[in-house]
């Protein structure tokens, strides 16, 4: 095990201080502050840890069988129900800059109470918790899951699964070629612009109060139930029944082949539900499908698999 | 590797792209996912919309070759980017940032992301609005009932709704003596309701008489929509339509009995 204690700005080089050999063997990555920034970049350089700022609390960096993980020393000592005071009179102390290099394939598990959380070029799954901040998701290949109890939730271009949960806080997901995908917030909008799979997805969006849009490829084919409990619901394809103006709810299949082998449900309790098209060029992914093809993978993770390669 | 992707410059950069040979789309996101150092490639729903717009606007033409469409530059294209010159030298600059530096990498994917977030969102509004408005794709598939029932609360939110209940009424009326039947009774409950709406003092409780006229235009209006609705031809949409319509008329009572 390897070990730094970081208590000024600093940058920690895993391939120089450690040795190329046990760099490359990082296959998980945990971090855990207190607030701050923290930015985790998937590269195929050498590992790092670069500490740019920090307002006292020491970080400890540690790499152990392949984990490295990146931890406020928390010296919390007071009772659990003085903790919001210990916060108030403490909390500064744990201001940080964070940004971790690791190599693609690493499962990451981040963890912050307060601040801005951003991963990007990832292949390997993602967990990110925060309680009272900003999750920003960027070209993740692997699976995704992202829970904040009060800021905003944003991803963009992912391809594994993604599962949202926001207490007080938007949800945007654009770009995502994901074909299972679930989003919940209880106070905040849901936008999903999906490029999903054709078939066989299963997208499940919630909200309490807040509207939710949703764009699907116009040639998805989805079972859909979109329901708004005090809204309406606007749709851009025929094929569904719907009932009711105030509170309106609306089923049925869309899609070309219509066999309804996918699934949308989206609930809603105090705004609109609106449902779009995304328009394909059948040529254009041709073209797509047919290099994937040539080198032996699906579709569907194709837009984002391999990046970085 | 900033905001390349947003609007106006994932444009720009698309057609500095074809500029330098004709491509096919495959060949545009792996260029683009260069550009973004292997962090991010564009899916083929992003970049094929952007591109039929070019070509609408007559910037880009394509040939189908082998079944693939090949993109390439027309002079209008050309013209653009020649124009924009100075933004593209921009723009290649802020690209050279490299994932060497960390700190700046973070800060260029948090701007790159919350701008393209809100591109999407503005596009998406902008669909929404779109998919709402035009009376034929309005959904359901409904007639007039329908765009009655909806118009007041979604596009101008409820305080556009007080102005109109005395349009809307006299267009049910209308629609009872259009149907036939018992005409007299017809205008007579509409008399009965502009009484019990106008005639009476706001700080008055509504006398037994009142009460009576209006519980009479009720079940008249219960009958006569029943009997027009089970009269031969009539089809699904315009039965729908309909029942919009009724909810709608509750729903306007029911605000115009609560005050």
């Amino acid at each position: 095990m390897v070990a730094w204690t970081v208590t000024a700005p600093q940058r920690i080089d895993m391939g120089f201080d450690v040795g190329a050999d046990a760099a490359k063997e990082i296959t998980q990555l945990r971090v855990r502050l207190n607030a701050g920034r923290l930015t985790v970049v998937g590269t195929d350089g050498p590992p790092r840890v670069e500490i740019s700022k920090m307002a006292g609390a020491p970080i400890k960096v540690t790499l152990e069988d392949g984990v490295m993980s990146v931890i406020h020393e928390d010296a919390r000592t007071w009772p659990g129900i003085l903790i919001p005071l210990w916060w108030l009179a403490f909390g500064r102390r744990f201001d940080c800059d964070v940004s971790v290099a690791v190599p693609y394939e690493t499962l990451t598990r981040l963890w912050l109470a307060s601040g801005s959380v951003t991963a990007s070029g990832l292949q390997a799954d993602v967990v990110a918790d925060c309680v009272s901040g900003r999750v920003t998701l960027f070209g993740i290949a692997g699976a995704l899951r992202a829970k904040v109890v009060s800021g905003p939730i944003e991803v963009l271009g992912c391809a594994g699964a993604v599962e949202l949960e926001t207490v007080s806080g938007e949800i945007v997901l654009a770009d995502t070629t994901s074909g299972d995908v679930h989003a919940k917030t209880v106070s905040g909008s849901v936008t999903a612009d999906l490029d999903n799979p054709p078939d066989r997805c299963d997208i499940k969006l919630e909200t309490i109060s807040g509207e939710i849009t949703i764009r699907v490829r116009e040639d998805s084919d989805l079972s859909v139930m979109l329901s708004a409990a005090h809204g309406r619901v606007t749709s851009e394809f025929p094929g569904l029944t719907g009932k009711g103006t105030w509170g309106s709810s609306s089923t049925g299949v869309i899609g070309t082949p219509a066999a309804g082998t996918g699934r949308l449900v989206a609930t809603a309790v105090g705004g609109n539900i609106a449902l779009l098209r995304r328009p394909i060029d059948a040529d254009f992914d041709t073209a797509f499908d047919d290099v994937d093809d040539d080198d032996g993978s699906s579709a569907s993770t194709g837009a984002s698999r391999g990046s970085g390669r | 590797m900033t905001a390349v992707f947003s609007h106006g410059r994932l444009r720009l950069y698309l057609l500095k792209l074809l500029a330098e040979g004709p491509k096919h789309g495959y060949e545009l996101i792996r260029l683009l996912e260069n550009r973004f150092l292997g962090l991010y490639a564009p899916s083929a729903g992003t970049i094929y919309p952007r591109l039929a717009r070019l070509e609408n606007e007559g910037q880009v033409t394509h040939t189908a070759a082998g079944g693939r469409k090949v993109y390439d530059i027309t002079d209008a294209g050309r013209a653009e980017l020649a124009a924009r010159q100075a933004e593209l030298a921009e723009l290649e600059s802020e690209i050279q940032s490299s994932v060497a530096d960390l700190e700046t990498l973070a800060n260029n994917i948090q701007r790159e992301v919350s701008g393209s977030v809100r591109d999407i969102k503005r596009e998406l509004r902008e669909a929404t609005r779109q998919a709402r408005t035009p009376p034929g794709q309005s959904w359901p598939p409904g007639g007039r009932g329908w765009d009655w029932a909806n118009r007041d609360w979604t596009g101008r939110g409820w305080a556009g709704r007080g102005d109109d209940p005395e349009s809307d009424r006299g267009r049910h009326a209308g629609r009872g003596e259009g149907r036939g039947g018992s005409r007299g009774r017809g205008r007579e409950s509409g008399d009965a309701r502009g009484r019990t709406d106008n005639g009476e003092p706001d700080d008055g409780y509504a006398s037994d008489a009142d009460l009576a006229d209006l519980a009479t235009a009720l079940t008249d209006l219960a009958g006569e929509v029943r009997r027009a609705a089970q009269q031969a031809g009539v089809g699904a949409s315009e039965i729908n339509s309909a029942t919009a319509v009724v909810v709608g008329a509750i729903t306007e009572l029911r605000r115009l009995l609560r005050r």
